[in-house]
């Protein structure tokens, strides 16, 4: 499976929080700030147009704003704040399954979505995305 | 490699400007607010849009941004490799390779004084076509070093925000002493154009106080040893310090103290183009040498409509309509206010009926003329006598109403302020 980073703040146990701000285990299903990850179809289901949980091939692909500052000795220009680079996986960034009901979609060579496998319902994408949080550890080396 | 400015697409200046907010919030201890989350979620809507050239320019930007906010360091010693990286440097801003020039003061910028470095930095997002980002720059040199920087930042932070330059201006003409003479004629010249348009009576003390303060610049400048700060800026300095002078005389009305000062001045230049233009505008009708002034502002390609505007009426009064033609053309290829481009569509048709042209090349011009000045009763006379004179081929040639040179005068006195430029600072 795709071997996947993402930054997102930390819980007390060191495993990502899981919650739908943006900056934690999960979508925007409702905007925050204006931004929403998914779209939803009139039952509410997740629309399967390759969007989803935005995550990168390496810490150092993110956007300097998502990289945490305490790192901006490695990566001059770094503004995320309160953020943790966290990772998954151990095989090529490329299309296909990354978890339970859960796909990697790439939409350029630095950057993809994790989406449902199938058209779920919100709430089933936000458990299958926090089934995943034990194997997520921190990695910003 | 061709000088081109940075991008002005929406997504990429939403990019730059969501830099600055978010690093003007790191600055204020709020970058973990949730009007910082807000930016960055906004950025994140761009982002993947960008170039990855532009994705690095602007978390480089990140990074240069946030070392202007860091407690200020001693420079590391210089070398030969040093001097030849920031040559490169140099040379790149000059090639317009802001990229690599930028790139380059990263990482050797650790070597060079830190008001110098952000001088350097701000010269090249100037020079690409993003003042704003430039003036993030100037303005942290110019706290460091007030007496080299200050006026630089200031003429330039005029061009983005006029209302803060106008505010610091203020602050500065206040305790004009305090301040070195070129940021207090810089201020001064600010503060004149926040008063351009309005009523003499109600600026009338401003324009005094501001006339007290140059006079004091000037003595000052005589006194105080400038060669040692900015060799050759003495004399711009004399020169931008009586420009605005003058200009202030002007606006009180008494014209011929303003030409006097211009006149006098020892520094003005041959190729001076905004001073000529100034001084030929404050000239026409009253002196002779007004239309040499403006001639030469002319030859030198003058990027102001005012020589053209005023040679084209010269010629028109003088019965040389190739001549008006031509200054028409030249004056209407530039930027100018609806009433004057009226005032020389109006020459031009003109000049082309006298130059038989076909009636309608006549006609258009001067119908032109008359929808950008619909209340100029001379336009559309000048109209119907063409018309008239049409209709009765045999009938007398129209008698044209040329306007008086007193009258063209006070567009440009009323219109024209010299453009503000900052002294060069020695590299």
């Amino acid at each position: 499976m795709a071997k996947i980073y993402r930054s997102m703040k930390k819980a007390n146990d060191g495993k990502p929080v899981v919650d739908d701000s943006g900056k934690g285990l999960g979508v925007r299903g409702v905007p925050v700030n204006g931004k929403i990850d998914v779209d939803l179809d009139q039952d509410g289901n997740v629309v399967l147009n390759d969007k989803g949980m935005s995550v990168a091939p390496a810490w150092r692909l993110l956007p300097y704003y998502l990289v945490p500052m305490h790192l901006a000795g490695k990566f001059p220009g770094a503004r995320g704040k309160n953020l943790h680079c966290f990772t998954m996986g151990d095989g090529p960034f490329e299309d296909g399954p990354v978890a339970e009901g859960l796909d990697l979609k790439r939409d350029r060579p630095e950057h993809g979505n994790v989406v449902p496998r199938a058209s779920v319902r919100l709430d089933q994408f936000q458990t299958d995305l926090a089934n995943t949080r034990d194997r997520w550890v921190e990695d910003e080396a | 490699m061709t000088r081109r400015p940075f991008s002005t697409s929406p997504g990429y200046l939403q990019s730059i400007r969501g830099l600055h907010s978010l690093h003007a919030l790191t600055v204020a201890g709020s970058d973990d607010s949730p009007e910082a989350d807000a930016v960055r979620d906004g950025l994140d809507q761009y982002w993947y849009d960008l170039s990855k050239t532009e994705q690095d320019r602007i978390t480089g930007l990140s990074a240069d941004l946030f070392s202007i906010s860091e407690p200020v360091k001693e420079p590391l010693p210089s070398n030969p490799q040093v001097q030849r990286k920031l040559d490169e440097a140099r040379e790149a801003t000059k090639s317009g390779n802001w990229d690599q020039a930028l790139t380059l003061l990263r990482r050797w910028g650790q070597h060079v004084d830190p008001a110098k470095l952000s001088f350097l930095r701000g010269t090249v997002w100037h020079e690409a076509g993003d003042d704003r980002t430039a003036n993030l720059f100037f303005e942290h040199a110019s706290l460091l070093d007030p007496v080299t920087f200050q006026e630089f930042y200031l003429a330039n932070l005029w061009q983005t925000d006029p209302e803060r330059a106008r505010e610091i201006a203020g602050d500065v003409l206040k305790s004009d002493r305090d301040f070195s003479p070129e940021v207090v004629v810089t201020a001064a010249h600010i503060q004149l154009f926040g008063i351009q348009g309005s009523i003499v009576v109600e600026s009338h003390s401003i324009i005094e106080d501001l006339m007290s303060i140059l006079k004091r610049v000037l003595v000052r400048v005589e006194t105080e040893d400038h060669a040692k700060l900015y060799p050759n800026a003495g004399e711009l300095l004399r020169l931008h310090a009586i420009s605005i002078l003058a200009e202030c005389y002007d606006r009180l009305g008494d014209r011929r103290t303003a030409i006097r000062y211009l006149n006098d001045s020892p520094s003005i230049r041959p190729d001076d183009d905004a001073i000529l233009v100034k001084r030929g505008i404050l000239r026409y009708g009253v002196e002779s040498g007004a239309v040499d002034d403006l001639q030469r502002a002319a030859e030198l390609g003058s990027h102001h409509p005012w020589p053209y505007f005023y040679l084209a009426h010269h010629a028109l009064v003088e019965g040389r309509y190739q001549d008006c033609l031509a200054m028409c053309e030249r004056g209407l290829a530039l930027t100018v206010p609806d009433e004057v481009r009226a005032n020389l569509h109006e020459w031009l048709a003109i000049s082309r009926a006298e130059l038989n042209y076909p009636a309608d090349r006549v006609r258009s011009a001067f119908e032109e003329a008359v929808r950008l000045a619909p209340d100029a009763d001379h336009i559309r006379d000048n109209l119907a006598s063409f018309e008239k004179a049409l209709a009765d081929p045999t009938g007398p040639k129209p008698d044209w109403i040329k306007l008086k040179a007193s009258t063209v005068q006070a567009f440009g006195r009323s219109e024209y302020l010299p453009p503000l430029r900052p002294m060069p600072v020695a590299a």
